[in-house]
């Protein structure tokens, strides 16, 4: 066989082979080694003792965790409560036939999403400032009295649930947009022929229509939620004050690097993973139910 | 008609401004001096006595436009190599049957739901024994490999008709070749938007650098505004914010000139377009 025939044969080994060896190496491998760490304790140098079991027994009487994970689940609905209405209704008003301006509202609302949380976080530590921000100062001006935005124990996960809505109505926004395109104008012809109001029309065409891009946006805005870092990090500072803003990466994170017991904090990311998956599959559920 | 609507344009507007303020604001403090600052605080949008101060001060004393290298550098490498090798893989998944890939498709598929702390322990001694630590390519190389690029890559390269691959193979090119001159150009549209997804990924990516970046002269902006500028310098409120524009205005740039692929690249796969 000559070499030009050979290739072929090779071929898909060799489009696939860059991929494969990343993959395997970066992803497969510490997947697997995370279950490994996952069994083992080391804080201390040179420590590093199987445990079987015991990270996760542990995991479920500490109370940190839960507390964190109950934050971040806070967040997580908060952020949804608010943000996708605020994002439907963007996209409703955006939407309607005839609209000069479209192309600019949509560039208006989709700049903040481009914006890393960790920038954000930096700047808007300058809005939020207790005395020096500019969102007090404003706040002054109409006679609403100071906020401590960032300091404020029982403030703070509100003003990350604020932030979130800042950061991501445009990006949800959009996907409503591509969502509501997607409705056949036919729908609202036949409903309003029926005699159907705006609220019926509303409820009996619109929803049914945008149900699947809520549907995604739902659950990857929980996902997303869970993973959340950068912005409490930087914005209040490590989770604080305190706790009172630590989610639950920023818990596995200390645990693991900061204070070295990386097999607790790999039993940790297990446990957010399962928890993850969990809601996932019960949200398609629940989706898969509602659209019946 | 306008008239009927100004309503809602009033509120799209007041909406809209709310949505660009902070950019505005940022700009406008960023040509602030100190000395304004803490007289007035940062309530004023027009500087009394604008000034570049604080750029000047990023520019020599941070070598900020250090941090800006190193982060174009990183982010378009990161996109680069990470869409080539999501390309290929496809373009391997989409075109060729070989055993295993039902197994590969599936793999891909689980690691999706994945959140990527999980794997930030294990990749950090992975990265250590292979001596990768405080290199770029720490950050460029892991994240290359990712199950959703593949996927969506996939997705794309089967609507390509084989007649035209099959042609390419009659008229004598090369494998190598058919996917480069042929698939590629068809696929143009999922490219760009990969290509900004990973870049935009790349630039605002902070946890994994923070961990992996020893020297600060290897720091990307990301790290370097919150563990140089921020910390050390925390009370220049006008060098924080010229910081922090500076960061993000290569990518704001980005979107006004390239808004349809940014927002196609950013909503990539969820909505038929």
């Amino acid at each position: 066989m000559n070499h030009r025939r050979m290739l072929p044969i090779a071929a898909p080994w060799l489009f696939l082979a860059p991929f494969a060896l990343i993959f395997l190496t970066f992803t497969v491998y510490p997947l697997v080694h995370s279950v490994y760490l996952s069994l083992r304790q080391t804080v201390g140098t040179g420590v590093d003792v199987f445990v079987g079991a015991n990270n996760f027994a542990d995991l479920l009487t500490d109370g940190l965790f839960w507390r964190s994970m109950r934050r971040t689940a806070y967040f997580a609905v908060g952020s949804l409560i608010i943000q996708l209405p605020v994002a439907l209704g963007l996209a409703l008003l955006v939407h309607r036939k005839g609209m000069t301006g479209r192309a600019f509202f949509r560039t208006a609302f989709f700049m903040p999403v481009l914006v890393g949380a960790v920038f954000i976080g930096v700047a808007f530590k300058l809005i939020y400032g207790l005395q020096d921000g500019v969102l007090n100062q404003i706040l002054a001006r109409i006679w609403i009295p100071a906020i401590d935005w960032l300091r404020g124990e029982d403030v703070v996960m509100n003003t990350l649930i604020l932030t979130g809505v800042w950061m991501f109505a445009g990006f949800n926004m959009v996907y409503f947009l591509a969502g509501l395109q997607g409705i056949p104008t036919e729908l609202y012809e036949a409903a309003t022929v029926d005699g159907a109001n705006t609220w019926q029309r509303f409820r009996n065409v619109t929803l049914p229509g945008i149900w699947p891009v809520a549907a995604f946006l739902i659950t990857a805005s929980t996902i997303g939620s869970f993973g959340l870092f950068d912005l409490p990090w930087v914005l209040t500072e490590r989770g604080g004050p305190g706790e009172a803003s630590k989610t639950v990466m920023i818990y596995l994170y200390e645990r693991g690097f900061l204070t070295g017991d990386l097999g607790y904090a790999a039993a940790m990311g297990w446990i957010v993973t399962i928890a993850l998956l969990l809601i996932a599959l019960l949200q398609l559920k629940l989706s898969r139910a509602w659209s019946d | 008609m306008v008239l009927r609507r100004l309503p809602i344009y009033g509120l799209l507007l007041f909406m809209a401004i709310f949505s660009i303020g902070p950019f505005v604001w940022m700009l406008s403090g960023s040509f602030k001096k100190q000395s304004e600052i803490t007289d007035s605080g940062l309530g004023t949008l027009i500087p009394k006595h604008p000034t570049t101060f604080n750029y000047r001060f990023l520019a020599e004393h941070v070598d900020f436009g250090g941090y800006f290298v190193n982060t174009v550098f990183v982010a378009s490498m990161s996109a680069l190599v990470a869409t080539l090798v999501s390309a290929m893989g496809g373009y391997a998944l989409a075109k060729y049957s070989f055993r295993g890939k039902r197994i590969v498709t599936a793999i891909a598929l689980g690691t999706m739901l994945l959140p990527p702390v999980v794997l930030l322990a294990p990749l950090f001694k992975l990265v250590y024994a292979l001596h990768l630590i405080d290199t770029f390519w720490a950050l460029i190389i892991p994240g290359a490999a990712s199950g959703f690029g593949i996927l969506i890559m996939r997705q794309y390269v089967q609507s390509v008709p084989n007649d035209l691959i099959d042609a390419g193979r009659i008229d004598g090119l090369g494998e190598f070749r058919i996917f480069w001159s042929v698939v590629l150009p068809l696929v143009r549209p999922i490219l760009s938007a990969l290509l900004i997804f990973t870049f935009l990924g790349a630039w605002n990516n902070y946890l994994w650098p923070m961990i992996v970046l020893r020297d600060e002269d290897n720091y990307l902006l990301t790290v370097a505004l919150t563990n140089v500028v921020a910390s050390i310098h925390q009370q220049e409120y006008g060098v924080i914010l010229g910081g922090t524009l500076i960061s993000i205005a290569p990518i704001i740039f980005l979107f006004l000139a390239l808004q349809r692929e940014f927002i196609s690249g950013l909503t990539l796969g969820a909505v038929k377009q």
